[in-house]
């Protein structure tokens, strides 16, 4: 994986060039820039410690430990710091720590507290007031089939949303153990029961 | 150490049309030479983003943006493009085309040995003579100089080799292959043909045809349906020139490839009246080198033939090599190309697949096959590519509200059916739709760069409008409800199907190539991509690109043996 989590040594171009090469990727000059620009990343160490544990109640309250692992188990959380550190935009990187912040704030004016000692009772009204604020929002790319290289300025909630879903089903616990992963299922059965399958298909289809 | 610079035949481009061209001279006894613009790439070993999870993909599949839009702005607009295969692509800064923001014309290519074979969609059809003879019908363009009855032994011979899925349909529009067991239809696809077949008795819906193995196949491995197929196939299991054609190539010992070989011009001698040499940049070394050949053989795709004929400037041929007619660059052509319809088709909840189907249905033309229809204020047609799937955790996310176990329980089950319906539909060849060559502008080898100036006409959008309500009309037969529809056409080249601009034709006053893919008074000069392209049709080319190549061999070495080359 490509996404930078954890303390980086100390020459990071360098743990780039060697992450790429063990992954048999081609680097072109100007991806190792572009992804060893320190300016590209305003934190140094992925996020601040005080963010690491509230992504991790964020992302258990998204997509919580069932009969199946969770969210923490699959990893999400060291995806959510990648993306945010590594991928995203100055401005999408606002929006999401000051949604961090935010709720926060509102964690102490409304129990006194941080929302990470909250219950989970107090948690969850908060994310719901979280995804009340981002229900007027409307996405123009919801059905997009090609790559959208433009900025999304989607609010807080919405970010958080798809960002613990897509950690969460492209990880390997959420493709094989919560949903089906089959990477070389040698026919192509077209019309079968339901019951012969399960579950939804986590790769699905020629994309 | 000698190196040798003089062969049969020379071929530029390995891609589809190319890995045809030299697998049909070298199994002829020629000494062939491919140059390929693009970097080698070897069969297997260099599919790196082959079978790869999506936990092991740099940021699970997301675009790098920066670099995406600094590098890959035209190639990062295709689905096919992504961080498994980016290797495969044109590097756009590297390698850039003038783009006129007013009249944007999409041009992907591939930067590597196999070219585009390794990244196309894999779906071949027959042309039939609706298709070549469409131009003389209704007067838009000159009359192709050759029917149906002409290619068709060659259709067979190519789908012999590629091996072709599909199902024999005996629809006049689309005549059959030859074909390997055909792929299956998921529940929702059977839904919609029965539904779209009851309401409309002349439309057809019927399963893909597709270069994909469904069983074993010449040495090459069937279909694993892992999905994928654009991030490269160990297995051979689709066609592309690195599975099929170059290997049979290399087979014969005639066979010389050599990469990084940038084609700037060809030469012309005004007394044998041939071509007498093939000018090369070498991409890594920029040093300048010179081929000869008996034959020349351009399958460098529709724009990188006609740029380098383009380039090719002598006085026998000021305006480009072959290009006495002034036709040169000019009646280019693609598909329209864009969403038709998406929607959801109710029922069949306890119906799923298993298995990822590298290959879709389709609907073939119904529109203008006899005569004109009354109602349709268009000329030609269009045919859909199409699929049924159930949502899955990446279409649902967004529709089902909430967090914790709910949401994690409803993204566990498949969700509904959903249909989506893509129209490509024939273009027009008309002289103001043009490539040239940029008057101040090169590229980093010193050779010119090429720029476009294409629009899509009245009839091309008036069909879109039909496009778009038959689609709608066709899912809301089949029960379909919350229904998008496409209302723009995507940007010409998107359909990447481009075509035209050395077309064939019987007068030379009027067209580049004769009946045989040869240049007009060039004997030794054969065209044989999708720049000889006539009419557009609206079924996918490479199956027609791949007959015609091996037609043209054939004709290439009858004449070279009978002396007459």
């Amino acid at each position: 994986m490509l996404e930078i989590v954890g303390e980086l040594p100390m020459n990071r171009r360098e743990a780039i060039k060697s992450l790429g090469i063990a992954l048999g990727l081609s680097l072109s000059p100007a991806l190792v820039r572009a992804l060893s620009n320190p300016e590209l990343s305003v934190h140094e160490k992925p996020l601040d410690q005080q963010y690491a544990k509230l992504i991790e109640v964020l992302s258990e309250l998204v997509i919580p430990t069932t009969d199946t692992p969770g969210a923490i188990a699959a990893g999400v959380p060291e995806f959510i710091n990648g993306i945010v550190s590594n991928w995203y935009t100055p401005a999408e990187r606002d929006i999401f720590l000051s949604g961090l912040v935010d709720l926060n704030a509102e964690a102490q004016q409304q129990y006194g507290a941080p929302y990470v000692d909250l219950t989970e009772g107090q948690q969850i009204l908060l994310l719901e007031a979280a995804e009340l604020a981002a229900s007027e929002y409307q996405s123009d790319d919801g059905m997009a089939m090609m790559l959208n290289l433009d900025e999304d300025l989607s609010p807080f909630f919405i970010k958080l949303k798809e960002l613990v879903i897509v950690g969460y089903y492209t990880s390997e616990i959420g493709a094989s153990q919560e949903l089906n992963y089959n990477p070389m299922p040698m026919s192509y059965k077209g019309d079968i029961p339901l019951t012969d399958v399960g579950r939804a298909w986590a790769v699905d289809g020629p994309l | 150490m000698t190196l040798d610079t003089d062969f049969d035949a020379i071929v530029v481009g390995s891609g589809i049309s190319g890995g045809w061209a030299a697998k049909e001279l070298t199994e002829a006894g020629l000494k062939v030479l491919i140059l390929e613009r693009g970097k080698p790439l070897e069969h297997g070993k260099d599919y790196t983003g082959e079978h790869t999870p999506p936990w092991e993909t740099p940021f699970r599949g997301k675009p790098l943006r920066d670099l995406y839009k600094e590098e890959y702005p035209i190639q990062s607009t295709s689905y096919a493009f992504g961080e498994r295969n980016r290797h495969f692509w044109n590097n756009d800064k590297e390698n850039p085309y003038v783009q006129n923001p007013d009249k944007p014309f999409l041009w992907n290519r591939a930067d590597v040995v196999g070219g585009r074979s390794l990244l196309w969609g894999r779906q071949v059809y027959r042309w039939s003579d609706i298709d070549f003879a469409a131009n003389k019908r209704d007067g838009h363009g000159i009359d192709w100089p050759i029917r149906y009855k002409d290619v068709a032994p060659w259709y067979s011979h190519v789908e012999k080799f590629i091996g072709v899925t599909g199902q024999a349909e005996n629809l006049p529009q689309l005549p059959d292959s030859e074909f390997l067991p055909p792929m299956e239809m998921n529940a929702g696809e059977k839904h919609l043909k029965s539904a779209v077949e009851s309401s409309f008795p002349e439309r057809n819906v019927i399963m893909g045809r597709a270069a994909i193995l469904t069983q074993p196949h010449n040495g090459r491995g069937a279909c694993h349906y892992c999905g994928p197929c654009h991030q490269g196939c160990s297995a051979g299991a689709y066609f592309s020139s690195q599975s099929s054609t170059l290997p049979a190539a290399v087979k014969t010992g005639n066979l010389t490839l050599r990469p990084n070989s940038v084609v700037s011009s060809l030469e012309h001698d005004p007394v044998s009246k041939k071509i007498s040499a093939v000018n090369v940049i070498d991409s890594q070394t920029k040093e300048s080198m010179r081929f000869t050949g008996k034959l020349v053989f351009l399958c460098g795709s529709t724009i990188g033939s006609t740029q380098i004929l383009l380039n090719s400037q002598s006085e026998a041929y000021p305006n480009g090599l072959a290009n006495q007619s002034g036709a040169l660059g000019h009646y280019l052509m693609d598909h329209t190309n864009g969403l038709g319809a998406f929607g959801m088709i109710p029922g069949m909840m306890d119906r799923y697949y298993s298995g990822n189907r590298p290959n879709n249905i389709y609907i073939p033309r119904f529109r203008n096959l006899d005569g004109q229809d009354s109602d349709a204020n268009f000329v030609r047609g269009y045919g859909f590519q199409g699929l049924a799937m159930r949502g899955n955790w990446s279409l649902q996310q967004k529709m089902i509200p909430g967090f914790g176990a709910h949401l994690k329980y409803a993204l566990r089950q498949p969700g509904p059916w959903f249909a989506a319906l893509m129209g490509f539909g024939e273009t027009l060849p008309q002289y103001k739709n043009s490539m040239l060559l940029h008057s101040s502008k090169v590229d980093r080898f010193g050779i010119p760069q090429v720029a476009f100036d294409f629009e899509w006409s009245e009839n091309e959008n008036k069909m879109r409008e039909d496009v778009s309500k038959q689609s709608v009309a066709m899912l809301k037969a089949a029960g379909g409800q919350f229904i998008i529809s496409g209302q723009e056409i995507e940007a010409p080249g998107g359909a990447i199907h481009e075509m035209g601009t050395a077309r064939m034709g019987h007068d030379p006053s009027e067209s580049v190539l004769n009946a045989h893919n040869q240049a007009h008074n060039i004997d030794n000069l054969f065209v044989t991509d999708g720049a000889a392209m006539t009419s557009s049709s609206c079924v996918n080319p490479s199956l027609t690109y791949m007959a015609l190549t091996a037609r043209a061999c054939d004709y290439a070495v009858k004449q070279l043996r009978a002396g007459t080359i």
